[in-house]
């Protein structure tokens, strides 16, 4: 049947048309919501069973409306409930002001290096995190584009982060190493085909 | 405050709680990596600051000479 299926005022509706339709439209948008976190005054953020085998590659959308003390936020990939803490390398391009730089392994080799914010700028922080077959049993890897100022100055920044230890991951955990934080945090999948 | 903000995308279940035991001995070792982090961060910043008196140059021509 060709769709979507249309109807006029007073026409039969059948099941199989509106279950088409429903299909129809489910393949419309390419990238899907899965679940969103609202923390609260915290120092760290798990996310458990965002990740399956239904999508290859996700989209993280965190931002921030306050936070206590300045720090760095760093990830890492969970798996029933526990962090992996190694095999991480990162790589980041930094423009800050009127300085520009680079390096590997900013925060060492046992998380994602992310971002930092201080108290102040966290309303202006962003971050967003494409991340690559996390739940698949190979490399993960995510590519992170944020803008903050974490005192020093506006920042924005790319990082690529990678996880070599070939497991498949069911969740994410986000830390801060100041006092505490508050935002939300999405997490899409993107749809296969 | 709380340590962890934890949830289950497919319950929406969100737990707030202490962090464990094994999480709390990582987090005491995250914070003292940050702290040895930013004290580098710190001593490559005075190490310039002294490299550039010992030039003789003024905030301009630094400036200038790094754009």
């Amino acid at each position: 049947m060709a769709l979507p299926v249309t109807f006029v005022a007073g026409d039969v509706l059948e099941a199989a048309q509106l279950n088409s339709n429903f299909t129809y439209v489910e393949g419309l948008g390419g990238l899907t919501y899965i679940t969103q976190a609202t923390p609260s005054a915290v120092n760290t953020i798990s996310i458990n069973n965002c990740f399956t085998s239904t999508y290859a590659n996700y989209l993280l959308v965190m931002d921030l409306t306050a936070a206590v003390g300045s720090g760095i936020f760093t990830g890492r990939m969970r798996l029933s409930g526990t962090d992996a803490t190694t095999n991480y390398a990162s790589q980041r391009l930094i423009g800050q002001v009127s300085s520009a730089g680079a390096s590997q392994n900013a925060t060492g080799t046992d998380d994602f290096y992310l971002a930092s914010t201080d108290g102040t700028n966290a309303p202006y922080f962003n971050l967003t995190m494409n991340i690559f077959s996390p739940a698949v049993a190979k490399a993960t890897h995510a590519n992170c584009l944020m803008g903050f100022n974490d005192g020093f100055g506006t920042c924005a920044m790319q990082v690529w982060n990678y996880h070599t230890t070939a497991t498949a991951y069911d969740g994410i955990t986000i830390n801060f190493s100041g006092t505490s934080f508050t935002g939300t945090i999405r997490v899409y999948g993107y749809r296969n085909s | 405050m709380t340590d962890v903000y934890e949830l289950d995308a497919q319950t929406s279940e969100v737990t707030l709680r202490d962090y464990t035991e094994a999480e709390a001995e990582q987090r005491t070792k995250d914070l003292a990596k940050h702290a040895a982090l930013a004290q580098a961060e710190q001593d490559r910043k005075a190490l310039k600051a002294e490299v550039i008196a010992k030039l003789g140059l003024t905030a301009d021509e630094v400036t200038a000479l790094l754009s």
